[in-house]
């Protein structure tokens, strides 16, 4: 399925995936969800709080990597007006 | 501890090496050659100023104080990076589309270009960078001070001074170059790209030494980090988000950030690799924050600088390199962030305050007679001047009070009161200069008497008291528990203060204002960036500027060169060959625009209107304008009416004409159909009379068979004539036909009467189905009966079956008469459904049968005189099946 109107779906997926990531990275990091991983536990040594700090922020970056390369295939270049397509991969 | 001597001379080696950096980087742009400086990494370094000294320094200070509370500095940055399709692509766009010089020109352009906003939000950025320049200035002494050992401070006053002289001459050197080219530097571009990667590379060599090289090992730095240390238990409150919060403004508002992120953008796109690659910086360089902070506190004496662990880690261990390392890394973030500030603030105070000061006071009249490039330029090297003068003098007087995290805080708090003009600028079309200005005012105005004026209490007295008491005495208004309201941390409480009544006076003024017509303008093409074309936005100026003006304008402003290069290709696109272009509203719009690029879209604005006549634009002339073109609109619409109807009487022409043109061809074709009917029987007839003329001794026998065949003939030929005039009068329509009441059943029985005679003779058989009694139709008996006559006479004579028969019946239908004659003949094909209807066309095949194939026509034209026709049922079976029909006026009685 390579059809324009999937394209035209995937892309909306892309931009709607990164609209609703700060959000998820707000309710990640801001109490009160944040304070379920204060505990005086460790995890191979590591506070479980600093994991938790940390994985999330990783997963964010990776998050907007991942979503970096289709979002600026479809932002307007130099040359203005012209979108392509997303390409399948 | 090391030489001062040496360190003044790595420093001052490392500083030439900037400058080679930034002078060979400008030469090669200047050439056209910046391929990798257009690259996203060199994009996403720049950012990166955002880490200044107080990062490398006292982020570790605030981690041993406060534990994780120093993420929040980065994690706001993060999230607005992660979300940059939110509200930096926009900003990007917008600063690229209008050619955005500085935060404050953001504002006041989407203002309606109010030179009062702008000048407001450049104070507020002046006042807010100056503690925060001044902060670099006391990290780089105190660095200095930790690592030659020096510690009278003697020598302190006069360190401070040459870094702040030092900052200032590389920034007027590579940051006043040129004044145009949409305020892109890229000499100081490069430099700070270098500087970022100094940075970040020397805090990973500290901490991986604070990890390896003085703790043992990441497991023994963890066995060290206690729930206590990181305050694990009280750090996610109101302070946690709070922080997360200003970061995030500061990313977005500090004036430095705009400059990189926004003015200094070469490509959109590069947004979105920053957007990945920025936080991936951060987290780098907060990840070996604990890491020091843990190894400074188990193995330093008490009662360590804790903002100095990164210095003194390593002089501790008797490692010189890596503390030299570290110190040129403090160094490099405090000297990029105080260039980039110094060159965002001088173009915002060059641009927002010298500019409209000068375009004021000049009397010389449309500021086409001095040069405004020069006082461009000489007013921006004295901004920055005076800009890092002014830190000096906050250093010089604050004296290193406080932790340096605080001074960062305060400015950040400060600089955040743009935010909701800058956000609800962008989204909200409704949002009006009265209302930007008066939220900006009103919370700069809490944040100075809440946060900054206390900031000094360990300085006076005086404010100690005020801050303790609150002014006059007066409890309530206390400016760290104003109204009473019990917020421990003065930062959040200044913050919760001053955004609610910024945010709350935006909208309500906003709503109770009028926008002007600029600003609704302007609103527009901000809010929708992403609707609009690139293209011109439509201009509200009077046209009868002077294009001569205009260009010495540009000249003055752009320099000669590029303004000459402006000017012919616009003409050039105005299809003008040589000479100025035509001043229309495109033309104002572009030249502001180009002109914004280097003075403000306030100044630029000012400067085209003085030439352009226009000064300010009134809601009646913009009426005017409005009328003018529902005039324009109104005209085209008539024009394009007119030109419909044309259209339409020519299509009407051409139909007539192709009708035309099928008739003559039908005419043509009926007079050789009927020369050649005529034809035939008079070539027997000639041929016969010759035999008879020329033949002596043809017997009378004979001659009785040939006379028998003449007569024939010419009766054939008298029943055609008789027939063509017949249709010919049919046609002409002269005739004056009197329909009187007319039983269609005695028609029909007299014409099967006449064929029965024929009929008999050819062996067809006549069935007579059910007919219908008692119906009137308004008609001509005989004619009616011809009708008959002449459909039954085709039947007849086309049948050539075998057992020949021919089946009439005739019923009432819809109000019709219907009369229906089929044959069980060879019947008609489909494509000659419409050619036996037309003279002489007999179908296919039937030529020799002999008729002069004018019958049908014939009938159809009486038939239509009655208002009935005659059809060729082709689905009734096999055979020719006729229906005639005529309207029923009545039936009679039963």
């Amino acid at each position: 399925m390579t059809g324009v109107r999937d394209s035209g779906l995937r892309r909306r997926k892309y931009r709607d995936a990164a609209l609703v990531l700060p959000f998820a990275g707000v309710f990640l990091l801001m109490p009160p969800f944040i304070r379920i991983f204060v505990s005086e536990g460790n995890v191979a040594g590591i506070p479980t709080i600093i994991l938790y700090l940390f994985g999330v922020w990783f997963a964010l970056i990776l998050c907007a990597w991942l979503l970096a390369r289709p979002l600026r295939d479809v932002m307007p270049g130099e040359a203005e007006g012209s979108e392509p397509e997303i390409q399948e991969g | 501890m090391l030489s001062a001597n040496l360190i003044l001379v790595v420093s001052v080696s490392y500083v030439a090496l900037l400058f080679v950096v930034a002078f060979v980087v400008d030469r090669r742009a200047q050439r056209g050659r910046i391929g990798w400086l257009q690259s996203p990494l060199v994009y996403t370094l720049s950012i990166s100023i955002y880490c200044t000294s107080w990062t490398f320094y006292g982020a570790v200070g605030s981690a041993a104080r406060s534990g994780l509370e120093f993420a929040t500095i980065y994690l706001g940055p993060t999230l607005v990076f992660v979300g940059w399709w939110w509200l930096l692509r926009k900003l990007v766009r917008i600063g690229r589309v209008h050619r955005i010089t500085s935060i404050a020109d953001l504002i006041s352009s989407r203002f309606g270009k109010s030179p009062t906003l702008a000048v407001f939000v450049t104070l507020i950025a002046v006042i807010a960078t100056t503690p925060y320049i001044a902060l670099q200035l006391q990290s780089v002494t105190l660095s200095f001070r930790v690592i030659t050992g020096d510690t009278d401070g003697t020598s302190e006053g006069m360190t401070a001074f040459w870094v702040a002289a030092g900052m200032a001459l590389f920034t007027i050197l590579f940051g006043t170059r040129n004044v145009t080219a949409n305020e892109r530097h890229h000499g100081v571009v490069a430099a700070i790209a270098v500087e970022a990667l100094v940075k970040l590379f020397a805090l990973i060599a500290v901490g991986l030494f604070a990890i390896y090289g003085i703790s043992e090992g990441l497991s023994d730095v963890f066995t060290r980090v206690s729930p206590e240390l990181l305050h694990a238990s009280d750090v996610f409150d109101s302070r946690w988000v709070a922080l997360t919060f200003l970061s995030a403004t500061a990313i977005i508002c500090l004036p430095r950030q705009f400059q990189v992120t926004v003015v200094e953008n070469i490509d959109e796109k590069h947004l979105a690799t920053a957007s990945w690659m920025f936080p991936l910086y951060l987290v780098l360089i907060s990840i070996f924050v604990l890491p020091i902070a843990v190894a400074g506190l188990a193995h330093l004496p008490a009662g360590s600088n804790p903002d100095m662990f990164v210095l003194t880690l390593p002089l501790s261990a008797g490692e010189g390199g890596l503390a030299t390392f570290a110190f040129i890394g403090g160094f490099s973030s405090a000297t990029s962030m105080v260039i980039v500030a110094a060159i965002a603030l001088s173009t915002m105070v060059s641009n927002h305050i010298v500019m409209p000061v000068a375009l004021k006071t000049s009397h010389s009249g449309h500021y086409t007679s001095g040069d405004v490039r020069r006082l461009l330029l000489i007013s921006r090297r004295v901004s920055i001047a005076a800009i890092l003068f002014l830190g000096f003098l906050y250093f010089r007087l604050t004296d290193g009070s406080d932790g340096l995290a605080s001074i960062g805080l305060i400015a950040f708090a400060g600089i955040a009161q743009v935010l909701p003009g800058v956000v609800g600028g962008v989204t909200w079309r409704g949002a009006t200069r009265y209302g930007a200005l008066s939220g900006v005012v009103a919370g700069f105005a809490i944040w100075a008497y809440m946060l900054l004026v206390p900031s000094f209490r360990t300085e006076f007295a005086a404010i100690s008291f005020f801050v303790e008491a609150g002014p006059w005495g007066l409890a309530a208004l206390r400016p760290q528990a104003f109204l009473g309201i019990d917020i421990p941390d003065p930062l959040v409480h200044a913050l919760f203060w001053s955004l609610a009544v910024n945010v709350t006076l935006f909208i309500a003024v906003s709503l109770a204002t009028r926008p002007t017509p600029l600003e609704r303008l302007q609103g527009a093409l901000f809010v929708d960036v992403f609707r609009t074309r690139a293209g011109e936005p439509p201009g509200v100026i009077h046209r009868a500027a002077p294009a001569e003006d205009l260009f010495v304008l540009a000249q003055r402003i752009l320099g000669s060169e590029p303004a000459r290069i402006f000017f012919e290709d616009f003409a050039r696109a105005q299809g003008i060959r040589a000479g100025l272009p035509v001043v229309d509203d495109a033309f104002i719009a572009r030249l502001e625009r180009e002109l914004g690029g280097t003075v403000g879209a306030a100044s630029a604005h000012a400067m085209v209107s003085q030439i352009a006549g226009g000064g300010t634009i009134s809601l009646t002339e913009l009426m005017n304008i409005a009328d003018e073109t529902a005039q324009i609109l109104e005209y085209s619409q008539q024009l394009a009416e007119k030109s419909a109807e044309l259209e339409s009487t020519a299509r009407q022409l051409r139909e007539a004409n192709a009708k035309l043109q099928k008739l003559a061809a039908q005419k043509d074709d009926f007079l050789s159909q009927v020369s050649h009917e005529l034809r035939t029987p008079m070539t027997s007839l000639r041929s016969f009379s010759e035999i008879l003329l020329e033949t002596p001794d043809v017997t009378s026998e004979q001659a009785q068979r040939f006379l028998a065949i003449i007569n024939l003939e010419c009766l054939r030929l008298t029943t055609l004539l008789d027939e063509i005039l017949d249709l010919s009068f049919l046609e002409s329509g002269k005739v004056d036909w009197k329909l009187v009441p007319v039983d269609p059943e005695a028609a029909l029985n007299r014409a099967l009467e006449s064929i029965s005679v024929l009929a008999a003779r050819n062996g067809v058989r006549i069935e007579a189905g059910e007919r219908e009694a008692d119906v009137t139709v308004m008609a001509d008996f005989g004619r009616l009966t011809q009708v008959f006559l002449n459909i039954l006479n085709n039947s007849v004579k086309y049948n050539t079956s075998r057992a020949p028969v021919i089946e009439v019946r005739s019923t009432c239908r819809d109000g019709d008469y219907v009369v229906s004659i089929g044959d069980n003949g060879p019947g008609i094909a489909e494509t000659d459904n419409e050619t036996i209807f037309s003279k002489f066309g007999r179908g296919s095949g039937r030529q020799e049968a002999g008729s002069s194939g004018l019958g049908l026509p014939i009938s159809r034209e009486i038939l239509r005189k009655f208002n009935g026709d005659v059809l060729l049922r082709t689905d009734a079976g096999p055979g020719a099946h006729f229906e005639i029909r005529i309207p029923a006026t009545s039936r009679l009685a039963a």
